[in-house]
C-alpha cells in the first residue's frame, strides 16, 4: 500500500537539494543537524491514493457544511477556542461565498487500524513547495513513479478561474513577513499565479485595506497596488494580535474580494471542533471515522492522572504536531511542560484517542513513521506530500518527502502483515 | 535544466547557484547550514566595496576546536568573515531576511551586494573542507522600528538554524567564540549559546573594538533555565516544537507586537 523508495545517493541528494532551493524556492533546507528533505520518496499504491482522496473529499464536504452551520452559532465560537478579537473580526467579515477559493490539507497516518487522520489544516496549510515543485524534481530521479497533481498549481488555477473577467488582476499574498519559511510559500504561490497571468504582492495583514469596491496593498515609497484577491498564509487566530485599527481594516475588506481562505476557516481549524459538533448534534460521519475520538479535558485537569495511556494531549491551535504530547514518545521536559500548560489552561487543550502508527522501512531496514498530507482545493483532492520521522511523532523535526504513485504496488497489505522491525515499539503518531 | 512547466520564484538571479556554491561549497562539512535566501534576491544595480578589516588584540585562529559566531552589523560582518576565512575558518552565512515591496526595515541591497563583492576573494582561498565554521549573523537583525507601509523583514535566529551541540562536539569543536563590537548579545543568540552549554560546548565573547576575550557564563541550573524562559517570554519569545524559540511576529503598525510563530 505504501513503501519508501530506494535511498538517494549522495550526488542525487545534493542535486535535489540545490534544485529544491533554486528551482522550487525551498529556502529552509536544514533544521538542526538534518536536511529537511528526506533521502527517499514515499511510494503510494493507486488504490491507497484513491482511498485517501476519497476520505479527504468526503470529509471536506462534511466539515464545510459544519462550518456553515457554525457560522450561525456564534455563541459556540468561544467554545471552539477562537480568541475574542478574532471572533469579532469573523463576525464583522462577510460570510464565505462561492467566489472564495478554499484549500485545506488533511494529515493521514497508516496505522494498525487502517488510515487515521490527526488533523485538518483548514486555515493556512503549508507544504505547497514540497508537494509540487520539489516532488517533480524528485520524480525526475525516480522516473518509474508518477506525480500527483501540484496543489500550488491547482490553487493558482482556481484563483485564476475566479478572476478570469478581471483585467490586470492582482492578489495580495498575506503572511508573517519576518519569516522566510512563510514567505517561501508565498513566493512559490506567486510564481504559479504569474504563470496564469496574475499579479501578486507580498504583504502583511496590515498592508491590505479597502479601496472602494476593491482593495489595495500599501507599500512605503511605492504607489499602492490594487488587488482583487487575498491569499492568506497568516493564521486566523493571529489576527487577534493586530491593533484595533488594523483589525477593523481587515474586517472592512470589501465583499467582492476573492479570499483564500476566508476567516470562517477558523471555525473548523481548532482541535475542539469535534467536541463542539457533538454538543450541537452536527454529524460528520466520514471525518469521525478517520479522526480518533476527541474529548475536552474538563474535570480531568484536576485529577492526578491527566492523560491515560491510550490518549494523547493536543493544543487546540497546534499545527504540524506542535505541542502534541505522547507518553513514551515526547521528551520528558516537553511532556511536563504540556501537562503543566494543560492543567493551567484546560480549554486550550484536548485529549484524543491514541493510534498506533505503523512504521515503514527504508532499504537498509531503518523504520520511519509517515504522515501524508492530502490537499483539497475547491472540494477536489489536489496532491499530497509526506513528513517522515524515526519517532512516532510527526512534528517540527520531521523531514519532508515527496509522495509518488507506484503502480507496481497493488492491493493493500493487512496491517498485521506490514513489515516491522523486531524491536520496534508502536506509538501513537500525530 | 529547469523544467519548462516550473515557474521560477520571482526575481531569481541567473548566477544565484554559482554564488551560493562559493559561499556554501557542497564538500564543506558546514555548508548544509548556510541559508540560501539572500542568494535568491536580484542584485542591486550598484556594487559596493566591503569595509577594510583589521584585528585588534589576538583574534581567534582556526585551530579546529573553536567555532565562531560573527554577530556584527551589516557588511562589517562580511569583512570579518573574509578575515576569518584567511585564518582558517569556513564562513557560513545564516542571514535569513525576507524581501518585500517598497521600503524594508532592514535594507537588503547592501547585504546582497556584499555577498557578491566578497565572493571572488572567498573563492580564491583554499579553505579545507573540514575547516571550523564561522556562522554569520547580522547584529541588526532585530533592530529598527517599522512605520506603516514598511515591509518588516527583521528576523530572529533559532536553535535549529545551527548545528546541535552534539554535532559540534562530534566534529571536535568544544568552544564557540561570539564576535561582537558592543552591546549585549541578543536573547535569541543567548538561547542558542545556553543550549550549546547544556550539551557541553563553552562560549566566550571577543570584542573586536578592544580585542578582549571574555568568558560567557550561562546558568544551566533548573532555576537558571527557568529564569531564562521567563526572560525569553518577557521578550516575546516562546518555545516551539522543534526545540527553538519563536518570536512575536513583528507587525509594521505595532512596532514589534503581534502573534507568535
Amino acid at each position: 500500500m505504501i513503501a519508501l523508495s530506494r535511498n538517494f545517493d549522495l550526488a542525487e541528494r545534493r542535486k535535489i537539494r540545490t534544485r529544491a532551493i533554486f528551482e522550487a524556492g525551498k529556502l529552509d533546507p536544514r533544521t538542526f543537524d538534518e536536511d529537511t528533505l528526506a533521502p527517499f520518496a514515499l511510494r503510494v499504491a493507486p488504490s491507497a491514493w484513491s482511498t485517501l482522496a476519497d476520505f479527504a473529499e468526503r470529509s471536506w464536504r462534511e466539515l464545510r457544511a459544519a462550518e456553515d452551520a457554525l457560522l450561525g452559532e456564534r455563541r459556540h465560537w468561544r467554545a471552539l477556542g477562537i480568541p475574542a478579537k478574532s471572533r469579532a473580526i469573523l463576525a464583522a467579515t462577510p460570510p464565505p461565498t462561492a467566489r472564495d477559493v478554499r484549500f485545506c490539507r488533511f494529515d493521514f497516518h497508516w496505522t494498525r487500524d487502517g488510515w487515521r487522520a490527526s488533523e485538518i489544516n483548514a486555515d493556512v496549510p503549508g507544504g505547497f513547495i514540497e508537494a509540487g515543485a520539489v516532488t517533480r524534481i524528485v520524480a525526475e530521479v525516480l522516473p518509474d513513479f508518477e506525480c500527483l497533481p501540484d496543489p500550488t498549481r491547482e490553487l493558482a488555477r482556481a484563483m485564476a478561474a475566479r478572476l478570469i473577467d478581471q483585467s490586470d488582476a492582482g492578489v495580495a499574498l498575506v503572511h508573517a513577513t519576518s519569516y522566510t519559511d512563510d514567505q517561501q510559500v508565498m513566493r512559490r504561490i506567486g510564481a504559479e499565479l504569474a504563470a496564469f497571468g496574475l499579479r501578486s504582492h507580498l504583504a502583511s495583514p496590515v498592508h491590505v485595506e479597502a479601496d472602494g469596491a476593491r482593495a489595495r496593498v500599501l507599500r512605503r515609497d511605492k504607489p499602492a497596488a490594487p488587488i482583487d484577491a487575498v491569499m492568506r498564509f497568516f493564521p486566523g487566530e493571529w489576527l487577534a494580535n493586530l491593533s484595533r485599527a488594523d483589525r477593523a481594516r481587515w474586517a472592512a475588506l470589501p465583499e467582492g474580494l476573492v479570499r483564500s481562505n476566508p476567516l470562517s476557516a477558523l471555525l473548523i481549524q481548532g482541535k475542539r471542533l469535534p467536541v463542539v459538533l457533538r454538543e450541537l448534534g452536527i454529524a460528520t460521519p466520514t471525518w469521525d471515522s478517520v479522526l480518533p475520538p476527541t474529548r475536552a479535558l474538563g474535570l480531568r485537569a484536576f485529577t492526578p492522572r491527566l492523560v491515560r495511556d491510550d490518549e494523547v494531549l493536543k493544543p487546540i491551535w497546534g499545527r504540524v504536531g506542535d505541542g502534541v504530547a505522547i507518553q513514551g514518545v515526547t521528551p520528558r521536559k516537553e511532556w511536563r511542560h504540556a501537562h503543566l500548560s494543560a492543567r493551567l489552561f484546560p480549554r486550550a487543550w484536548v485529549l484524543q484517542r491514541r493510534f498506533e502508527s505503523l512504521p515503514i522501512s527504508d532499504e537498509i531496514g531503518d523504520p520511519f513513521h509517515a504522515c501524508i498530507g492530502v490537499y483539497v482545493i475547491d472540494g477536489r483532492a489536489a496532491g499530497a506530500y509526506a513528513r517522515v520521522a524515526r519517532r512516532a511523532l510527526i512534528d517540527g523535526r520531521a523531514r519532508d518527502a515527496a509522495v509518488l504513485i507506484d503502480r507496481s504496488l497493488t492491493g493493500a497489505l493487512a496491517p498485521s502483515e506490514q513489515p516491522i522491525s523486531s524491536n520496534e515499539v508502536h506509538h501513537a503518531s500525530h | 535544466m529547469l523544467p519548462t512547466d516550473m515557474p521560477m520564484p520571482q526575481g531569481l538571479p541567473e548566477d544565484a547557484r554559482k554564488l551560493f556554491e562559493i559561499w556554501a561549497p557542497v564538500t564543506s562539512r558546514w555548508s548544509g547550514w548556510a541559508k540560501p535566501v539572500l542568494f535568491t534576491y536580484a542584485p542591486p544595480a550598484t556594487s559596493i566595496a566591503l569595509p577594510t578589516w583589521s584585528w585588534v588584540g589576538t583574534p581567534p585562529l582556526g585551530s579546529g576546536r573553536t567555532a565562531i559566531v560573527v554577530d556584527l552589523p551589516g557588511n562589517e560582518g562580511l569583512a570579518c568573515a573574509l578575515a576569518l576565512a584567511a585564518r582558517g575558518f569556513r564562513p557560513v552565512p545564516l542571514y535569513n531576511n525576507t524581501q518585500g515591496e517598497g521600503a524594508e526595515v532592514i535594507a537588503l541591497d547592501p547585504f546582497v551586494s556584499g555577498l557578491r563583492a566578497a565572493a571572488p576573494a572567498l573563492a580564491a582561498m583554499n579553505i579545507p573542507d573540514d575547516a571550523p565554521p564561522a556562522f554569520l549573523l547580522d547584529s541588526n537583525r532585530g533592530s529598527g522600528g517599522p512605520t506603516p507601509g514598511m515591509f518588516d523583514n527583521r528576523w530572529v535566529v533559532f536553535a535549529q538554524d545551527f548545528p546541535s551541540g552534539r554535532a559540534l562536539l562530534s566534529s571536535g569543536i568544544e568552544r564557540v567564540t561570539v564576535i561582537r563590537r558592543e552591546g549585549a548579545i541578543r536573547i535569541d543568540l543567548v538561547h542558542v549559546l545556553r543550549l550549546w552549554r547544556r550539551e557541553g560546548v563553552a562560549s566566550e565573547r571577543f570584542d573586536v573594538a578592544t580585542g578582549t576575550h571574555s568568558e560567557l557564563t550561562h546558568d544551566i541550573s533548573l532555576l537558571g533555565v527557568f529564569l531564562g524562559h521567563v526572560s525569553a517570554m518577557m521578550h516575546g519569545f516562546r518555545e516551539n516544537a522543534a526545540g527553538g524559540f519563536g518570536a512575536r511576529v513583528p507587525l509594521p503598525s505595532e512596532g514589534g507586537g503581534g502573534g507568535f510563530a
